[in-house]
């Protein structure tokens, strides 16, 4: 029962919310967001983590005739990701309960079903379930930036939702000839992940035109489009730049994760040998969106668009990670994915934090803020350091298993994975000196206040957490991941499926070492 | 022809609609020519429909043959006619909405005693089992729409939109006239069952009942709005009263379409007449769905948005058309009563804004809705986003049903087609939305008005789309097991 009730609370405190006035409302979100929280990190004394199995199954018949469950679990890949929504969802409730922004309730009600689509698509098991989540989260999304976006805000939520749905429509193909091909293979319609999983998905000739490959296209443009890869990507720097904080902060931290995990979920276990074919395609797209994000997040004026533009080029080690077919690599980009939704989550809070007291985004208009407030630009340092993947920052551990694995397994990728690392420190390093040092451009500016500190702290000591201690991470989620992978770098996707085992690949790199 | 009690005891919910309907009238007559109350009105049109349902409950699916066989009670007669009464109960208080603007105050009764039986009409239409008796409820339910249409107060728009359904309307009569004398000459039947048993040899070998049938299909997809006969229908649903064009939209596309599925679709007369009538189908189907899409892209008018949009729909619902299986007819069911309840409450909507016209209203007058009435913005958003088929709404089941009943068929292609029909019409289903939800540059009162019946309509239909779309699965269920029971 208890992840049902971690998807539901969120719709049921949105209900509360929408029904009260609106100074209540802002308390009542806190004291229900932290709540929430406090209730989900019961999830570490109910989940094993020395299991690699799904767990914590709740199993309901929903559609008959087409074998659509109503089926939710839980495993070593979804708990981080379940657990960084939980975390981030109080903070950023939060920080915008008490402020001036218009229709607070709104707000507050959007962010709570926000998290009800997200935590939903985290723990679905079922493909049309997962589908309902990952498409319903777009709805809240659409809402936060339409209503409380910047200028730009229409053409923004208007190009957000569309792109985002369009590519998720061909992932509804691809799914719907998943359940036919079970109805062919088994006899009954499902949608269930763990009957998808027991497929055979024909990849005759390695052809383009094979079944397995044009699956693996419709699910791929959904979660390119969601993660986003390089070329899909034109909706993020728009979205990001017109989103409220708030918005900005789940978009980056959480939203984006869920393309990342649909490659995990349903990419890699669903189309072994589509993925090992396309590879090297994917790990071009990742490592051109890494460089290219850098390059592009150096040219930026606009603060907003410059973070917004280095999540392209984190995102693209996830990619990488998870293509280069290491054990390392696919646990540093799973790593990625948590230090980098505290990164973001972080940076976008901080520049929400400062573009309040300015009401600008432009980067010519800052300078010399370190004399001006203090704390901001200590608490600005610690997180861009984690971005920068600097050493005892979660950023360094991900971004340094990526680039391990890789190097043991193609090393080909390297050299220029790596000039995204040191471009990345440059834009973040070329940020901190026009904002904070030079010249004093401005006047009059408050230093962060309790409140805001408040929202700063638990994200740093997560962050040093992420670096110091990152066993304590891969112990609840190491199992599942060698799942995936096993050790010697043998590409072991199909464990889900003993019968499938002549579909055992093998990364030829990872076997010689 | 004999006549037995059975026969009266099977059609009670039809020809009690009739006897119902002369009340008003009566009471008008008798009354020198004054005119009722329009809540007495319309609460005997309400009882009768009611009385209706609860016959046809008590009836069952019976699949029994009335009036020698001219009539059937099977399957899709009984849920549709339940379905097409309930429609009707969700116009009445549409129409008593607005008064003296749906409909002349003087012709009040005489209006309603027309959409009762439009509504009779259709319910017979579904029942039909033989050509005679299909033509003969067709061109019944012309009549009352030829006649309720200029009947919305005397206004340029609605009588050129009358005078205009007539015209075509006549002539797709005239069509599906001379269909039906050839098929009649081919097969030596009226009856759709001993059309039908011969129909696969009928079609090999004779032209003429290929022509009959392909001239009755012809007709009938006029009806429905199929490209390429689908230009009257912006011009004549937009001037006529918008109660009216919201039952049309949903009901006569239902009803003709259950025809259609009887009579073309089980025959396999698609099947049957080789590749190129199948692909000619499945080209129609895409087409409407593009030309009704992409016109609704250009429309700043509400209403004529949502009816170029209807001519979407009727290309995804021909889709489920092509070689029926249990699956895609039971899809087709759900798609038909989904957006049965979707139309009808979206349309609603535009009653609050279009003041002293009938012919709808410019998209920018939603501008501000948000701020100055927040439920009905969230409404007509919830419905929008039920047409545009966002999850978890019915409007998404509906589609996911017709997509998967593509893939099961192997028809890739109008499967993408089907994809992209889907996207362009978020575009524009999202255009209202993003209006509601800005703010207005100037503060101008929002043209506005408080009609209490239309709310309870919207309120109604509300939770009926919620119960639909949480509902799915087992209603798909329950419409497949009433075709395996009897």
């Amino acid at each position: 029962m208890i992840l049902t009730s971690l998807i539901a609370l969120p719709f049921i405190g949105a209900l509360i919310i929408f029904c009260l006035s609106e100074k209540k409302a802002s308390y009542t979100a806190v004291i229900l967001s932290l709540g929430y929280f406090i209730f989900s990190l019961s999830l570490f004394f109910l989940f094993d983590p020395t299991n690699s199995a799904l767990q914590l199954t709740e199993q309901r018949q929903w559609f008959p005739s087409l074998g659509i469950q109503y089926f939710i679990g839980i495993d070593g890949i979804s708990f981080w990701l379940v657990l960084l929504t939980s975390f981030l969802f109080p903070l950023c409730v939060f920080y915008s309960a008490f402020g001036e922004e218009k229709n607070q309730k709104g707000f507050l009600a959007c962010l709570f079903l926000l998290t009800g689509f997200v935590m939903g698509s985290f723990l679905a098991l079922d493909g049309i379930l997962f589908y309902i989540f990952f498409e319903g989260s777009l709805l809240p999304l659409f809402f936060l930036i339409l209503l409380w976006g910047g200028k730009d805000r229409v053409y923004a939520s208007l190009k957000f939702f569309i792109y985002t749905a369009l590519g998720s429509l061909f992932m509804l193909v691809g799914l719907l000839t998943l359940m036919f091909l079970v109805k062919e293979q088994a006899g009954e319609f499902s949608a269930n992940i763990l009957d998808f999983y027991q497929l055979n998905i024909p990849f005759v000739g390695q052809h383009l035109l094979s079944t397995q490959s044009l699956l693996f296209f419709t699910f791929f443009f959904a979660f390119a489009v969601k993660a986003p890869l390089f070329p899909f990507h034109t909706w993020l720097p728009l979205a990001h730049v017109e989103a409220p904080t708030a918005g900005s902060v789940f978009l980056a931290a959480i939203v984006l994760k869920m393309g990342v995990y649909g490659f995990l979920r349903f990419i890699l276990p669903l189309f072994p040998e589509a993925s090992f074919y396309y590879a090297p395609w994917l790990c071009f797209l990742a490592v051109f969106g890494i460089i290219y994000g850098a390059l592009m997040a150096l040219a930026q004026s606009d603060f907003k668009k410059l973070i917004a533009y280095s999540s392209v080029s984190h995102i693209g080690y996830c990619i990488l990670g998870f293509f280069v077919f290491s054990h390392y690599s696919l646990s540093g980009g799973y790593y990625q994915m948590l230090t980098h939704g505290l990164s973001s989550a972080g940076l976008f809070f901080l520049v929400g934090m400062i573009s309040a007291r300015t009401h600008t985004k432009q980067l010519d208009h800052y300078g010399g803020l370190a004399q001006l407030t203090p704390i901001y630009s200590a608490l600005f340092f610690i997180v861009s350091l984690s971005a920068i993947a600097l050493p005892l920052t979660g950023g360094f551990i991900s971004e340094f298993l990526v680039l391990f694995g890789t190097f043991l397994a193609d090393i080909r990728w390297v050299p220029f994975a790596i000039t995204g690392v040191v471009l990345g420190a440059g834009y973040m390093l070329f940020l901190i000196l026009k904002v904070f040092f030079g010249e004093v451009k401005m006047q009059n500016i408050p230093d962060l206040n309790l409140k805001e500190i408040l929202v700063m702290i638990p994200i740093i000591v997560l962050i040093f957490m992420t670096g110091i201690w990152p066993n304590l991470f891969f112990k609840y989620s190491q199992k599942s991941l060698d799942q995936l992978i096993d050790q010697k770098g043998n590409y072991n996707l199909t464990v889900h499926s003993p019968s499938l085992e002549k579909h055992k690949l093998v990364s030829t790199q990872g076997n010689k070492k | 022809m004999k006549l037995s009690f059975l026969d009266f005891v099977y059609t009670t919910p039809l020809w009690s609609i009739a006897l119902f309907s002369f009340l008003p009238l009566l009471t008008k007559a008798v009354a020198k020519g004054k005119e009722m109350r329009p809540l007495w009105v319309i609460s005997v049109a309400f009882v009768s429909f009611c009385f209706s349902i609860i016959a046809l409950m008590s009836l069952g699916y019976t699949n029994q043959l009335v009036f020698s066989n001219l009539l059937r009670l099977d399957q899709p007669a009984w849920l549709f006619s339940i379905v097409l009464l309930f429609m009707g109960i969700m116009t009445l208080p549409l129409l008593l909405g607005k008064k003296n603007h749906v409909v002349h105050d003087k012709f009040f009764s005489e209006f309603v005693f027309l959409f009762m039986n439009s509504v009779l009409g259709l319910c017979l239409i579904t029942w039909s089992n033989n050509l005679i008796s299909a033509f003969i409820a067709i061109e019944y339910i012309s009549l009352c729409f030829y006649l309720m249409i200029p009947l919305a107060k005397d206004r340029v728009s609605s009588i050129e939109a009358g005078l205009k359904y007539f015209v075509l309307g006549s002539v797709a009569a005239a069509i599906l006239l001379l269909g039906l004398s050839f098929v009649y000459i081919a097969a030596g039947s009226f009856d759709f069952n001993v059309i039908l048993h011969h129909s696969q040899v009928l079609i090999q070998k004779n032209r003429l009942f290929v022509l009959g049938l392909s001239f009755i299909c012809i007709a009938l997809l006029f009806k429905v709005a199929i490209f390429p006969f689908q230009f009257w229908l912006p011009d004549v649903y937009q001037g006529s009263a918008t109660p009216l064009a919201a039952f049309m939209s949903s009901a006569v596309k239902a009803s003709v379409l259950i025809l259609l599925l009887k009579l073309v679709f089980f025959g396999g007369f698609i099947t049957h007449s080789g590749q190129s009538l199948t692909v000619l189908f499945q080209w129609l189907a895409i087409l409407s769905l593009i030309v009704g899409h992409v016109s609704a892209l250009f429309q700043d008018n509400f209403k004529r948005l949502l009816i170029y949009s209807s001519i979407g729909h009727a290309g995804y619902i021909i889709m489920n058309l092509l070689s029926p299986d249990l699956f895609s007819v039971s899809s087709l069911f759900y798609y038909l009563i989904s957006y049965g309840v979707i139309q009808i409450g979206a349309m609603a909507h535009i009653m609050f804004f279009e003041g002293e016209e009938t012919t709808g209203h410019s998209l920018q007058s939603l501008k501000g809705l948000f701020k100055h009435k927040p439920f009905y913005a969230l409404s007509l958003t919830w419905f929008l986003l039920n047409l545009a088929g966002i999850p978890p709404t019915a409007g998404f089941f509906a589609k996911l049903f017709v997509f998967e009943a593509l893939v099961q068929k192997g028809l890739w292609w109008m499967l993408f087609w089907g994809v992209i029909g889907s996207a362009v019409g978020l575009a524009y289903y999202l255009k209202p939305i993003i209006l509601m939800f800005t703010l207005p540059e100037k503060e101008k009162e929002v043209q506005f008005e408080k009609l209490p019946w239309v709310t309870t309509v919207i309120v109604i239909l509300l939770f009926i789309s919620l119960d639909l779309s949480f509902g799915a699965g087992l209603l798909h269920e329950w419409m497949t097991q009433l075709w395996t029971q009897v």
